[in-house]
């Protein structure tokens, strides 16, 4: 025969299964517009679709990285601790270096299309389409943020109230009597396993 | 100099309390019970840093604040196994734990992000909560505006507190056993399971008090981010004689007295580092003023042998 308690303990079991399949099922990801906010902070930003920028360490090999993401400032997960890729660079062409790194910055500019710098009639109309653009991803990525704080919120209140209420439900249950306070108190704090442990000792002692 | 003190000191101080009322609440729950819980510091630290790195790995502050209060829970039944169960000293086994939180974090944040200091800036934070018509108000939308999410519940949780503890037969057992364990033993109450229950409560408080200053108020761990604010949570609550809304006006000075130091650096002719002793001069001085008045749980410290 089912009982109320028993029915609630269920029910709650399927709010929660519910909660965190939802939490879980639901994709989170670094948002252009937290990667803007984050990239003033110096932090490793994520884009969405491209690959993560790894921390530098040990023998990383760093000609992997892509470097077009990383932030102007370094942060703490960046900071080379090996001393291998200072022994890789070669000092005694320190003057190259520089004309190496002019050379680039050249071609660089020498990919810039300078034509239409004096188009100016078509650069207010791009600037709209882009703003436009720009302003649909923003709340497009407003709303999957607000999307991440609501099942995150849903996730940790019904872990809280799940804790409780599984506490208080199984107060009476062998469960509770017959083990020690220290595994008690562990199994409370991760209780969907307790749950899963509740059908196996049904009996009550009062 | 006078010109530091308005409402946004106010406001700023009542944003600083709060990981102050969490750890304080915390601490209320475990002194009345009858277990001193020196490691809410180690606690606070250990919450910092997991709600840190859990936020930073999946990308939901959520996640590393159910972390970070889990963890502080686990933390803290290490200290009740001690105090409890072997019976040690509950001073030396929370400052253990308080030495322990100072090497674990910077062990694991060099293993995982080669920093032993600092760990990355975590991309989405706690949101800004925002009520809507008292931010229209001029002065109330000062004072009350504008919070981080826990704040709000920082301050929700100590009528919750109340009524738990002065309210509820949970509340009246735990008083009991920190009252008189042997007569609460002889009513049939188990001792040792609501010693553990509240230091439980206390360590998962404690947690997100430290989840606060790394994914609230700040945006990473870094290395002492709690410095020393769970012993000023001590302090609150012997100031606030161990009741929630004492404790709360308590945490409320101390968090002001933190705004205060902050805003008058660079205003005043004193070097910034006798500005940054003041909170603590003030929880020395309040300690020393009124420990002897606050009315401790008389079995308080004293571990007790359950019957057999």
């Amino acid at each position: 025969m089912v009982t109320r308690k028993t029915a609630h303990v269920c029910f709650l079991m399927g709010v929660t299964l519910l909660l965190s399949a939802v939490a879980a099922l639901l994709p989170v990801e670094q948002t252009a517009a937290q990667q803007s906010r984050s990239s003033g902070a110096g932090s490793p930003a994520r884009v969405e679709g491209a690959p993560v920028t790894i921390p530098a360490g040990k023998g990383d090999d760093l000609s992997t990285v892509n470097w077009d993401d990383a932030t102007d400032e370094t942060p703490a997960s960046q900071e080379k601790t090996g001393d291998s890729d200072l022994s890789k660079e070669n000092w005694e062409d320190e003057k190259s270096s520089k004309d190496v790194t002019e050379k680039e910055a050249a071609s660089d500019l020498s990919k810039e299309s300078w034509e239409d710098e004096g188009s100016a009639k078509n650069v207010p109309e791009k600037e709209d389409g882009l703003q436009m653009m720009k302003q649909e991803e923003i709340d497009k990525l407003d709303s999957r943020e607000r999307l991440i704080h609501l099942s995150g919120f849903a996730l940790f209140i019904g872990y809280i109230l799940g804790g409780v209420l599984t506490a208080f439900a199984t107060r009476n249950r062998k469960l509770a009597v017959s083990l020690p306070p220290e595994l008690l108190i562990l199994l409370h704090t991760f209780w969907p396993l307790e749950l899963i442990l509740l059908p196996f000792m049904r009996a009550r002692i009062r | 100099m006078w010109e530091v003190l308005d409402l946004e000191l106010i406001a700023s101080g009542l944003r600083l309390s709060t990981p102050l009322i969490l750890a304080a609440l915390g601490g209320l729950f475990s002194e009345r019970a009858g277990v001193v819980n020196i490691a809410l510091d180690g606690i606070m630290i250990f919450g910092a840093f997991t709600g840190a790195v859990v936020a930073y790995e999946t990308g939901n502050p959520w996640f590393g604040l159910l972390a970070a209060m889990l963890l502080g829970g686990l933390v803290a039944h290490i200290h009740g196994i001690a105090s409890i169960r072997y019976q040690a000293d509950q001073v030396v086994s929370g400052t253990a734990i308080n030495l322990l939180a100072i090497g674990v974090p910077a062990v694991l944040s060099n293993a995982l992000y080669n920093s032993t200091t600092v760990t990355p800036n975590i991309q989405l934070m706690l949101p800004i909560i925002r009520i809507p018509v008292i931010s229209s108000i001029p002065i109330l939308s000062t004072l009350l505006g504008k919070y981080s999410v826990l704040v709000f519940f920082a301050f929700a949780m100590v009528p919750l507190s109340w009524f738990v503890i002065f309210k509820t037969s949970f509340g009246l057992r735990l008083r009991s056993v920190g009252e008189n364990p042997e007569a609460a033993e002889t009513a049939g109450i188990n001792v040792y399971l609501m010693r553990y229950y509240a230091v439980w409560i206390s360590g998962l408080l404690a947690g997100l008090g430290g989840a606060f200053l790394s994914i609230a108020h700040g945006s990473s761990f870094v290395h002492n981010i709690s410095a020393g604010r769970g012993f000023i949570a001590l302090a609150a609550l012997i100031f606030g004689r161990y009741t929630p809304k004492l404790t709360l006006l308590g945490c409320m000075m101390f968090g002001i007295a933190d705004a205060f130091q902050i805003r008058i650096q660079g205003v005043i002719p004193i070097p910034g580092q006798f500005i940054q002793m003041f909170p603590y001069v003030l929880t020395m001085i309040v300690l020393a003023g009124l420990i002897g008045r606050a009315q401790v749980p008389a079995a308080d410290g004293i571990p007790y042998a359950q019957a057999k």
